[in-house]
């Protein structure tokens, strides 16, 4: 059966707004249908963009805060009192 | 530039500057509040000094720290702009000196009185310390301990 071809109201709107002001249009498509519209250049940045969101790495961060770039140094022996310091 | 809350004494550099610390994650935690805002805390050279003579020393730290981390982490506390920096005004000598006699100051103890004479100067009355108790004798402050300031 041949399937009926069908193209978005708001798909054909956004295509028509842009052809008015003489802007190149880029359709992608979506399950066999037109389904999003873009400017060239916006559509080709969007592909640069690398789409690698980790909320959790975010979250592990603003847990530990780490504004020096700690070290690992083993940790500290003792009390840092001044009379050890000055010692 | 505003006035800071808190002076960061020198030992919640050194535990924000090792991750093996006990005390890291709350040092860490105030560190990084200093130097994200401004107005909240504050160093004087004394503890830029000090963190530097602590953190290279084996008698200190398990695994002393290498030079060239010291003067990246000692130059970024250094410039930063929002963590406000302290210094001895030309009468804090003199009278940390009768301050001290008055105290009945000896010892080392003087170190932690110059410290405080230069926050009095500065006009900073909380000092953020593993050692508190070496801070009760001096009137003019509070001590709060890093785990109660980090919160």
């Amino acid at each position: 059966m041949k399937q009926k071809s069908h193209m978005p109201r708001g798909v054909s709107k956004k295509i028509l707004d842009r052809c008015a002001r003489n802007e190149p249009v880029v359709v992608v498509p979506r399950n066999g249908k037109p389904s999003r519209c873009f400017g060239v250049q916006e559509y080709q940045k969007m592909q640069q963009h690398p789409l690698k969101h980790r909320p959790w790495m975010r979250r592990r961060s603003a847990q530990a805060p780490d504004p020096l770039g700690a070290l690992k140094l083993g940790g500290v022996r003792g009390s840092l009192r001044r009379e050890n310091i000055y010692d | 530039m505003d006035m800071a809350a808190a002076l960061l004494d020198t030992n919640v550099l050194v535990h924000a500057a090792d991750v093996d610390s006990r005390h890291h994650l709350a040092a860490a935690t105030l560190v990084d509040r200093g130097l994200r805002k401004s107005g909240q805390f504050c160093i004087s050279p004394q503890n830029l000094v000090e963190f530097a003579a602590v953190v290279t020393r084996s008698r200190f730290i398990v695994k002393p720290m290498p030079l060239n981390e010291l003067a990246r982490i000692s130059e970024l506390l250094y410039k930063s702009r929002r963590l406000a920096k302290i210094y001895p005004r030309r009468g804090t000598v003199i009278r940390a000196l009768g301050q001290g006699a008055a105290l009945g100051i000896t010892g080392p103890a003087w170190y932690d009185l110059f410290l405080a004479m230069t926050m009095r100067d500065a006009g900073v009355q909380i000092i953020i310390t593993d050692n508190m108790r070496d801070f009760r004798r001096f009137p003019f402050i509070a001590a709060r301990s890093i785990d109660d300031a980090a919160g």
